[in-house]
């Protein structure tokens, strides 16, 4: 579905479809504006005509008058409030649609084979970029529609006083675009600049935050902060220019406007039977019924440093998904272990050099296989593979039941597959949170027994003062109060918490010292029979308890 | 009274661009008051013409042109007095932010933070990207508006008093009602502000986290749960959002409450007035009238220009807690890290602070001349508080150049804590680790973490950052001593090859080998390794020790080894138990 959407040339066009379930709301917000805008036309007609009254003839304006203009006092201020109370309930609605719809398209392409994506990167565009497009849901499609509406409803009834005034106004709108339409080009490509800064900003602010300690460690602390630096100036320099661009932008409009006062004047002046005491009230009115076009305009003009933003967002909802395949929906969950059948499996990364030469391998139902291999043989391709995170180039990977049903691997739904195939990575991360919160990734449902007993298993027993909260305690984020070694027991109990068919242990026991080693490959023939066991590992005592043995890339 | 007070203090070392621009804006406005006088008497000629017709000979527009000319003339003033200003505050937010984010900065890199469980980086980010931007928009926009309403409306009401005691007094009292009513529920818009703040970071770090884990996130299949609690928190931070929000939009509303009503008035007044009918009669003149009544409508702009700024108000505002929770940008006591090298607060000591620590790995640093000869840990204490157990207890020992020094001891022991204790990131009694009789800097020691960050970017960049000085060839000696050169030199990119985030583009094997390499690069009297062997096979691990025997004749290495491999190959193992440290020569220790 992905790859056939287009990105409008505009990227603000594309995200108007989100805002399809708003209609109605929008349709509303477009009438309260327009009444809003009424209710100020009111206003200044009154004023302006009770002072000529008084002014020139000397005379008291008629109640009705009075009463008509407090009543538009009234209603400005609660239509002021409401119209802006809904403009901003729907822009924020749809901002929490836009980042449900942005992680959607994360998890389809994260992490993405190529380098060169980032996370800080992403985040900056589901958080900041996100919040900048609340200008665009907030003050664009209904303000634009009421002013238009409220425009051509006032050049018409201006109409019979002449072609003079309705023609000043005219004039006057058209001075308008043209002060505007030539610089929208030059405000996107300065916004662009500007988010495309601040992006960069992010992602240093990332780097500094997960290489803390190397920083520190190498005393580049001042680096650092000299980065961080430059790559503010680079923001400041772009804003500079982007906030002095929107004050010429903002500068010539008010010109215009003045300008058009000027020629309403004169033209009122001129239009031959008009009574002197109408002519402020003409003027005010018309000047009234023009702020709505400048300020809509003026949301076109500050709409443009957004393109950029409009175009990571919709980039990051398309972006394609890094499997390179869609799961099937075949329901296959046979009883006990599974057998997996290798087949000329084939994976090269994008940039040309084959991960893995053509594998076939054959693992029976409950067995223990050890794989080993050189550094970057394939062997955490291969892991990869195995568990679906991509799909290989060439070549198939089976699922066998003990009773012989092979199923395609690929076939397999996804819910299913994930249960009965896991992998535990080399720096699996831990999550912040509880060590139960975080079990509960793996098993919404697990008690605190359960993981305990778990844990047991995977040779990290809960005991001694640091586990004072059993399964309550907290553990930082990426498991900073864990070492390596318990990392891997750690993130092996929420795999074998699945009780998973196949569990995959990508060099597992590489941070472990002999002691934990032993204790988890005793844990893993303990899980024997019932689960099949694929250990990638080159560890010599790792690979001895296996019951058979796989060298890789010979 | 209209701002933050925190936030007036962060504008200290910038009060001449924010007066300036507070200048600006002031003159800008009182721009509108000469283009008001010169509408106002084009009125009053038309007035005249109204009531005198056919009593000038210059035509029908003649008395007016020169009026008009004039409104014109303040419209193209203003022009330039608001591009000075958009400069300024430019600047002024330019300022603010690199000296926010830099304390910011300087507040993050500090060690506890390596050990606080309840740190999300998420957070931070948000912090130092998004926050310091709202505090800059609150700085260069917020602030100065509050300024001009200050100044400027008192001013002109005063102005108008003298002209029409009773309107001032009218107008007066639309202006507090604009501008004083939502001061009685600032507190509860302060409160709501900062939970709206408080679900964004949530929403942010939960998200952040969410990339950073996506592959483990799918391999548990945990994906359709996380999509739901951040479509959770994404629906919190929307409520939050929208009661906030509807608090502040009152006061916009009622701002122009006051607004129209106060114009209202003055309308009302002025035409009493203009009929000599009211109890204090103004000038009579139809120009007088018309300028009074604009210069009424005046006194609201500064006003109407505030409620504009809401926005960035509230995200200043926001914003603040997000800095405060990340450290704060420049009150609360810092940290001493070690002695002599104290951290302090503010830009210039940060500046201090950044040449005592400036180029540590230059050629010609001291360290590097005279080789090292014994690190000593004198009877070293350590617990992480009160209530813990002590991880060292009087620990002594000396460890040597010449032949690497394993420190082994069982899960748990403690091992990680000292390396982070010679690291200057856990505080130590003065005096109590020495190199050759001085106290050990942080600026002495080198290291290769268990699990080693290399920073996005070329392999070449990875090291030229800890060495700017280095040569290509020192690069090549420094990998081929880590094990990884003859690889590396087969790879099409060689030192170009781009390491995506986290490293995550090489295998565990190689990423440990470059930092390794990396480690070495630095030329440092004294190099700690924590298992730098664990993600290799024992080819490679047999080669990576070699070349680390190779280097402990210039340097005082020390390792921290569990694996048999690792602990045949030294010479010296120091055996951590129960806070204390045992030292075992190995005379066979197997040269590899």
């Amino acid at each position: 579905m992905s790859a056939t959407a287009r990105t409008p040339r505009n990227p603000l066009l594309g995200l108007i479809p989100y805002m399809s379930g708003e209609w109605a709301a929008m349709v509303w917000t477009a009438a309260v504006g327009i009444l809003n805008n009424l209710a100020l036309i009111v206003l200044a007609v009154t004023g302006s005509y009770v002072v000529a009254l008084a002014v020139i003839r000397q005379e008291t304006a008629a109640p009705a008058w009075w009463i008509l203009g407090i009543t538009a006092v009234i209603l400005r201020a609660v239509l002021t409030w409401h119209e802006m109370d809904i403009s901003h309930s729907i822009a924020y609605r749809i901002l929490a649609a836009l980042r449900i719809a942005l992680f959607n398209g994360f998890a389809r392409g994260v992490p993405s084979r190529k380098p060169g994506q980032h996370t800080g990167k992403l985040a900056a565009t589901a958080m900041g970029d996100v919040e900048k497009l609340e200008f665009f849901y907030a003050h664009t499609v209904a303000q634009l529609v009421g002013a238009a509406v409220l425009f051509i409803a006032g050049v018409a009834v201006l109409r019979p006083l002449g072609p003079e005034i309705g023609g000043a106004l005219l004039l006057g709108f058209a001075a308008l675009m043209a002060v505007t339409l030539p610089g929208l080009r030059r405000g996107a490509v300065l916004g662009a600049r500007v988010q495309e800064a601040r992006t960069a900003v992010s992602v240093l602010a990332v780097d500094l935050l997960a290489g803390t300690r190397e920083i520190l460690g190498f005393g580049l602390q001042e680096h650092a902060q000299r980065q961080l630096a430059e790559q503010s100036l680079v923001v400041d320099a772009g804003q500079r220019k982007l906030s002095s661009f929107l004050a010429l932008a903002a500068s010539l409009r008010e010109l215009c406007v003045v300008g058009t006062v000027v020629a309403v004047f004169l033209a009122a002046i001129s239009t031959p039977g008009l009574d002197a005491v109408w002519l402020p009230a003409l003027v005010a009115g018309t000047l009234t019924l023009l702020a709505p076009i400048s300020e809509g305009v003026a949301t076109v003009t500050q709409l443009q440093p957004h393109r950029a933003s409009a175009h990571r967002v919709s980039e990051g909802i398309n972006l394609p998904s890094n499997t390179g395949r869609a799961p099937g929906t075949t329901e296959f969950e046979p009883d006990g272990p599974l057998g997996i059948e290798v087949k000329n499996l084939q994976f090269t990364y994008d940039d040309g050099e084959p991960a893995l030469r053509s594998t076939s391998l054959s693992v029976a139902p409950g067995e223990h296989l050890g794989i080993s291999g050189r550094s970057g043989a394939g062997k955490t391709t291969l892991a990869r593979l195995l568990v679906r995170l991509w799909a290989p180039d060439s070549g198939s990977i089976s699922l066998v039941s003990r009773e012989g049903r092979a199923v395609d691997a690929w076939a397999v739904n996804e819910a299913s597959f994930r249960r009965m195939v896991t992998l535990v990575e080399q720096d699996s991360p831990v999550f912040h949170g509880s060590v139960l919160e975080n079990m509960h990734f793996a098993c919404p449902a697990a008690t605190g027994p359960e993981v305990l007993e778990a844990l047991q298993r995977a040779g990290l027993p809960l005991v001694g003062d640091r586990w004072a909260g059993g399964v309550d305690t907290v553990i930082g984020e990426q498991g900073m109060s864990l070492s390596g070694g318990e990392m891997a027991r750690f993130c092996l109990a929420r795999a074998l918490l699945m009780r998973p068919k196949v569990l995959v242990l990508d060099e597992t026991t590489a941070s472990l010292d002999p002691a934990s080693e032993n204790a988890l490959v005793e844990a893993l023939a303990g899980i024997a029979g019932e689960t099949t066991v694929i250990t990638v590992s080159h560890r010599e005592s790792t690979l001895a308890a296996c019951d058979r043995r796989v060298h890789l890339g010979e | 009274m209209l701002v933050n007070k925190r936030l007036l203090q962060m504008t200290s070392g910038h009060r001449g661009p924010l007066f300036g621009v507070t200048a600006l804006l002031c003159a800008t406005t009182a721009s509108y008051w000469l283009q008001a006088w010169f509408l106002a008497q084009a009125l009053a000629a038309l007035v005249l013409m109204a009531r005198e017709p056919a009593a000038h000979d210059d035509g029908m527009y003649g008395p007016l042109v020169p009026y008009l000319v004039g409104v014109l003339a303040c419209g193209v003033g203003r022009l330039v007095l608001q591009q000075l200003h958009a400069r300024l505050a430019s600047s002024l937010g330019s300022g603010v932010r690199l000296h926010v984010r830099r304390s910011l900065a300087h507040r993050l890199l500090q060690p506890e933070r390596l050990r606080d469980t309840s740190e999300r980086s998420g957070a931070r980010r948000l912090a130092l990207s998004e926050g310091v931007d709202g505090v800059d928009t609150y700085i260069s926009q917020y602030i100065p508006h509050a300024f001009q309403l200050q100044i400027v409306v008192p001013a002109l009401l005063l102005w108008i008093a003298w002209l029409n005691p009773l309107l001032a007094l009218a107008l007066a009292l639309a202006v507090a009602v604009a501008v004083g009513a939502p001061k009685l529920w600032s507190k509860v818009l302060a409160k709501r502000g900062q939970h709206h703040w408080d679900s964004y970071e949530a929403l942010s770090a939960d998200f952040l986290e969410a990339l950073q884990g996506m592959r483990t996130l799918k391999i548990l299949h945990a994906v359709p749960r996380t999509r739901a609690r951040l479509n959770n928190r994404s629906q919190q931070l929307h409520r939050a959002t929208v009661s906030t929000m509807r608090t502040s939009l009152v006061d916009t509303a009622l701002a122009d409450f006051g607004i129209q009503a106060g114009l209202l008035a003055a309308a009302a007044m002025a035409a009493i007035a203009a009929m000599g009918q009211g109890p204090l009669a103004g000038p009579g003149s139809a120009g007088m009238t018309y300028f009074l009544l604009m210069l009424s409508s005046e006194v609201f702009r500064p006003v109407r220009d505030l409620a504009r700024q809401w926005h960035a108000g509230y995200l200043g505002l926001s914003a603040l807690g997000s800095i405060d929770a990340a450290g704060g940008a420049d009150d609360g006591k810092p940290t001493p890290r070690w002695e002599g090298q104290q951290a302090d607060s503010g830009l210039e000591k940060v500046h201090e602070l950044a040449t005592i620590h400036k180029a540590p790995t230059s050629p010609d640093d001291a360290n590097a001349l005279d080789r090292p000869e014994t690190l000593t840990l004198d009877r070293v204490s350590f617990r992480y508080s009160d209530a813990d157990p002590w991880v060292l207890h009087q620990a002594s020992a000396r460890i040597r150049r010449g032949g690497l020094t394993a420190l082994a001891g069982v899960s748990g022991a403690g091992k990680s804590t000292l390396f982070d204790l010679l690291l200057g990131f856990l505080p130590v009694g003065e005096n109590r680790i020495r190199l050759d009789g001085r106290p050990l800097r942080p600026s002495d020691v080198s290291v290769v973490s268990q699990r080693s960050y290399l920073f996005p970017g070329t392999i070449r960049e990875n090291l030229r950052v800890v060495a700017p000085a280095a040569s290509e060839a020192h690069f090549w000696s420094v990998l081929d001593a880590a094990g990884l050169g003859e690889e590396l030199r087969q790879w099409p990119e060689g030192l170009d090859t781009v390491l995506s985030e986290g490293g995550g583009s090489v295998s565990g094997g190689q990423l440990q080998r470059l930092a390794i390499a990396r480690a070495l690069l630095v030329d440092r009297p004294v190099l700690l390794l924590d298992e730098p062997t664990s993600a290799l096979n024992a080819e490679l691990a047999g080669l990576v020790l070699a070349g680390l025997r190779r280097v402990s004749s210039q340097r005082i290495v020390l390792m921290i080894a569990h694996r048999p491999e690792a602990l045949a190959a030294a010479d010296t193992v120091l055996r951590l138990s129960e806070g204390q440290l045992l030292t075992t020569r190995q005379p066979e220790a197997a040269t590899l």
